[in-house]
């Protein structure tokens, strides 16, 4: 038996995957557990309401529910390329009646916190204002994420024809509501209580317009956009298996050492759930590898599925991770390292070799990537900074000293750019960062990012057509994403796309970036509220938005893999 | 802080100002529900040059990730649509955390006073054995249905009530199997068996499983909204459960199934109140489809209502084995039939079992 044990300030996540001898006798036997406290998800019997052989025998009739239809037809609505054993290993050892009354107690303190001691003590008035403001891009992000979880599990439940599966997906489709409410209402709470509010009310209502957000849909979609095995190796193996701990735990300490309260307060309250949906993850995977044909079909979803959320996670959390802490510790790339990629690709993934699962295909090039992707995003971010809607901090010598020691040779690539930024704050300078830049980027088609990664100097980005129509794709990964289902991404335009030939201050009036008195911007370069830009401002300098792809030579067509 | 500053902030709204309340203010559940769901039509539409609706990727087969083609029904706005039980997950959890440890504790009590030993066998074996656990296959099936129903459904408020109506049916299944496992302490009479047996192969289960089947097959979210909660509902849910085993189950000294069913009963009035809401939605007159959104649903309504009617009309073996009986199947036929024909009465609609508009 390989055992890999995370152990984070209390938390922890034990894998034990069991190879068999026969590599397809049976699917591989997992346990997946998260500890948070004893008083929630615990993988023993604990708070379950029947005793012993009791639980076990209602459980066991709980999972004989299905039948096969004789008198009308009922194929699932989600066809899937999968054949998917009836009898697996069971993910989730719980009854309704035990679910519900282990959520309640979890929620009553979750909520209980923050509407009692949280706001009687003003604790959001208390963090950090460098911190706060990317809560209000982090948590419409995280919500639409849960959000689209749900639907996942909805497509997991009609079309996994396997009751222990089936028993799983249903407690995380309740999850995932109580989630996207869970997150939603700390969007809510930080809105009535933070000293700066403007943003969070617009975040959610902003999610189709700013080029961030935008990205975070085309990566959170594919929880739902292809076949339910295809959704659940972008959710459950990828998104919440690889990366939930690096966000709702590793992140909610940096959340704390900055004064914020609130946020560890739900996402640990979210993340002790998680443990279980790992669990669907895994126990999904097993039952898939278990059957020898779906092999191809898994490992082409699976690579497909982890370059989807790398490009999108490993560069906002890394960029959020990096730059919004004022109180200092970690940095995203020691995080990656610990959780992603010695727990989950060490201990999760490899694991799975002897069961025909390889590391995804551009694991290595990923690997590599991430220590540039959060500095490269966050340097066009706040080159953006007018089009975004939080407040972008400069950088002080303290970050500079900081960025050096955890990403050595940072400073040589980065470092000019964040002193001429710290140079163009005030709105009596008129200038706009963006304009430090010879050009500026085009956006890709699949993952919607920025082609800039992952750093502009040795950006993998590629132009190329394909059905009479210009693509750029900012690595292999992307390109490789549509060369398989083009068709996938024939209503699919880019910021640029969209944006082009907007005067910057006509586009923020259109988008609604404007604070209540309808002239001074959302969005500032930073947390000075004494010389704060206006829409004035910005209709001096003249910006135009341009769709830079037009003008760019392509490198030939897309070769469509069939 | 400037004039400037203090005159912007003094101001800012510090709510989702952007959600149209229902009623004057802005509710909880509102606040945590309302576009949760991306609207590529109205409120996410990118406000750029590209006036059609984008998806950053398609369903597989080419179809946007919502389609409006997932229901027959048109309405302008699905996002107008509230829970009038104003349900979100805390309270929703809440509430069935509540019924599940009322039934817990009842169970429990009637255990330890020997209630539970003193039920007729013929009870146990007849009803609860033979009908309630079979029937606890037909909730298995709206579980089951109306997962993916949320899935596609168009709007976030119509998604997050599906997925509840969806657990309501679960814990009612399960609900039924905790109490057998803890009746087998007490009565030799339990053949939890018997159940799946009777399902799969008695006459009087075959048009209920052929329902069930039919709402497993159903793709259209609206319809099995609107078709299990205003027909399949209040007649064949109303017979097989209500009258046959709650009623029934008090003067057959067991006072745990009828509890059982109140709490199944409790959610049932509110899925038939979103129903009820939904129906209102469609044919409100300033949506130019209401007409055809009307004879849609009367054509939905109508065809549930045949297939729970002869499913109920079935099930009259199932009267016979009561040990102590209060009703009859032909009353308790005749008296879900009014309920259901009133309360597609009371929306305007008539009903295939008779009565008009």
């Amino acid at each position: 038996m390989l055992t890999a044990r995370m152990n984070h300030g209390g938390i922890a996540a034990t894998y034990r995957v069991t190879p068999r001898r026969h590599r397809r006798a049976s699917p591989p036997d997992v346990r997946v557990a998260c500890r948070l406290s004893n008083d929630d998800v615990a993988p023993s019997n604990k708070g379950e309401t029947m005793k012993g052989e009791d639980f076990i025998k209602a459980h066991d009739r709980v999972k004989d529910f299905d039948w096969q239809p004789s008198y009308v037809d009922a194929p699932s609505r989600y066809p899937m390329p999968y054949r998917i054993p009836a009898k697996t290993s069971d993910p989730f050892r719980h009854l309704v009646r035990d679910y519900c009354a282990m959520e309640r107690d979890k929620d009553d303190r979750q909520y209980g916190a923050m509407s009692d001691v949280m706001a009687r003590a003003k604790m959001p008035a208390k963090a950090s204002e460098r911190w706060t403001e990317v809560l209000k891009m982090v948590l419409p992000v995280t919500t639409y994420a849960e959000y689209a979880a749900m639907k996942c599990t909805g497509q997991l439940v009609d079309a996994v024809a396997n009751a222990e599966l089936r028993q799983g997906y249903l407690a995380q489709m309740i999850d995932e509501v109580r989630h996207t409410n869970q997150e939603a209402h700390l969007v809510r709470y930080l809105a009535k209580h933070a000293p700066d509010p403007e943003g969070f009310t617009q975040g959610f209502r902003l999610r189709n317009t700013n080029f961030i957000t935008r990205a975070s849909r085309a990566a959170f979609d594919a929880f739902f956009a292809g076949n339910p095995i295809e959704g659940a190796l972008n959710l459950q193996v990828v998104a919440e298996t690889a990366y939930t701990n690096p966000i709702f735990v590793t992140l909610t300490e940096v959340a704390a050492a900055n004064g914020d309260q609130a946020t560890p307060t739900t996402f640990l309250s979210v993340q002790s759930d998680e443990a279980r949906h790992m669990a669907n993850g895994y126990a999904t995977l097993a039952a898939i590898a278990s059957v020898e044909d779906n092999l191809p079909q898994l490992q082409r979803d699976f690579d497909t599925a982890f370059w989807r959320q790398h490009t999108f996670l490993d560069v906002f959390v890394g960029a959020v991770y990096d730059y919004f802490q004022e109180t200092r510790g970690g940095s995203y790339l020691e995080a990656w390292k610990e959780w992603i990629g010695d727990d989950w690709a060490g201990s999760y993934i490899r694991k799975l070799e002897p069961f025909g699962i390889s590391l995804p295909q551009h694991w290595e090039e990923a690997a590599e990537r991430v220590q540039w992707l959060g500095h490269t995003a966050m340097m066009l971010f706040a080159a953006s900074w007018p089009m975004q809607f939080l407040r972008v901090d400069p950088l002080t010598s303290k970050d500079f000293e900081w960025f050096e020691k955890k990403y050595p040779g940072w400073y040589g690539i980065y470092g000019a750019f964040w002193e001429n930024y710290a140079k163009m704050t005030d709105p009596a300078d008129k200038q706009l960062p963006l304009n430090l830049f010879e050009q500026r980027p085009v956006f890709c088609r699949v993952c919607q990012m920025p082609c800039v990664f992952p750093r502009p100097d040795i950006s993998t980005a590629r132009i190329k057509t394909h059905a009479g129509r210009k693509h750029a794709f900012c690595s292999d990964g992307c390109e490789h994403a549509f060369s398989i289902e083009p068709h996938r991404y024939a209503s699919n335009y880019t910021w640029d796309e969209h944006f082009e030939g907007y005067e910057l201050g006509d586009w923020l009036e259109a988008c609604g970036l404007l604070r209540a008195d309808g002239k001074t911007l959302i969005a500032q370069p930073h947390l000075d509220r004494d010389r704060m830009w206006t829409i004035d401002d910005i209709r001096a300098l003249k910006f135009e938005i341009t769709n830079p792809l037009k003008d760019m030579p392509t490198a030939g067509e897309v070769a469509v893999l069939q | 802080m400037s004039a400037r500053a203090a005159g912007a902030a003094a101001k800012t709204a510090r709510d989702f100002t952007y959600i149209k309340p229902q009623r004057r203010r802005l509710t909880e559940y509102e606040a945590l529900t309302v576009h949760m769901q991306p609207d590529q039509l109205a409120f996410d539409h990118a406000r750029g040059r590209i006036e059609e609706p984008e998806w950053y990727l398609l369903r597989t087969d080419g179809t946007p990730l919502w389609d409006p083609a997932s229901t027959a029904l048109q309405v302008p706005d699905w996002y107008a649509w509230r829970d009038p039980a104003q349900q979100w997950q805390r309270t929703y959890v809440r509430h069935q955390e509540q019924q599940e440890g009322a039934i817990e504790r009842m169970t429990e009590d009637a255990a330890l006073d020997g209630s539970l030993a003193e039920i007729d066998p013929r009870w146990v074996s007849g009803v609860l054995c033979a009908h309630y656990r079979a029937w606890s296959f037909f909730e298995y099936a709206i579980f089951r249905a109306l997962a993916p129903a949320q899935r596609e459904a168009l709007s976030d408020t119509l998604g997050n009530a599906l997925c509840f109506q969806s657990f309501d049916h679960l814990r009612h299944a399960q609900d039924v199997i905790c109490y057998l496992v803890e009746l087998e302490h007490h009565s030799d009479a339990v053949d939890d068996g018997a159940g799946k047996r009777n399902w799969l192969e008695h006459p009087a289960y075959q048009p209920a499983r052929r329902l069930a089947e039919s709402i497993l097959a159903c793709r259209d979210w609206a319809e099995l909204m609107l078709g299990l909660n205003l027909a399949v509902a209040p007649l064949l849910q109303q017979l097989a459960v209500s009258e046959l085993v709650r009623r029934s189950a008090l003067p057959n000294r067991d006072a745990v199934a009828a509890h059982i069913v109140l709490t199944a009963e409790r959610d049932r009035r509110r899925n038939v109140a979103a129903a009820q809401a939904l129906a209102t939605l469609a044919v409100d007159e300033d949506n130019p489809h209401a007409q055809a959104n009307r004879a849609t649903i009367q054509h939905w309504l109508d065809d549930w209502t045949r297939q729970a009617d002869a499913a109920a009309v079935a099930l009259a073996p199932a009267f016979d084995a009561v040990p102590l009986p209060v009703t009859t199947h032909d009353e308790a036929l005749e008296r879900s039939r009014a309920a259901a024909v009133a309360l597609v009465g009371e929306l305007g609609y008539t009903s295939p079992l008779g009565g008009a508009a």
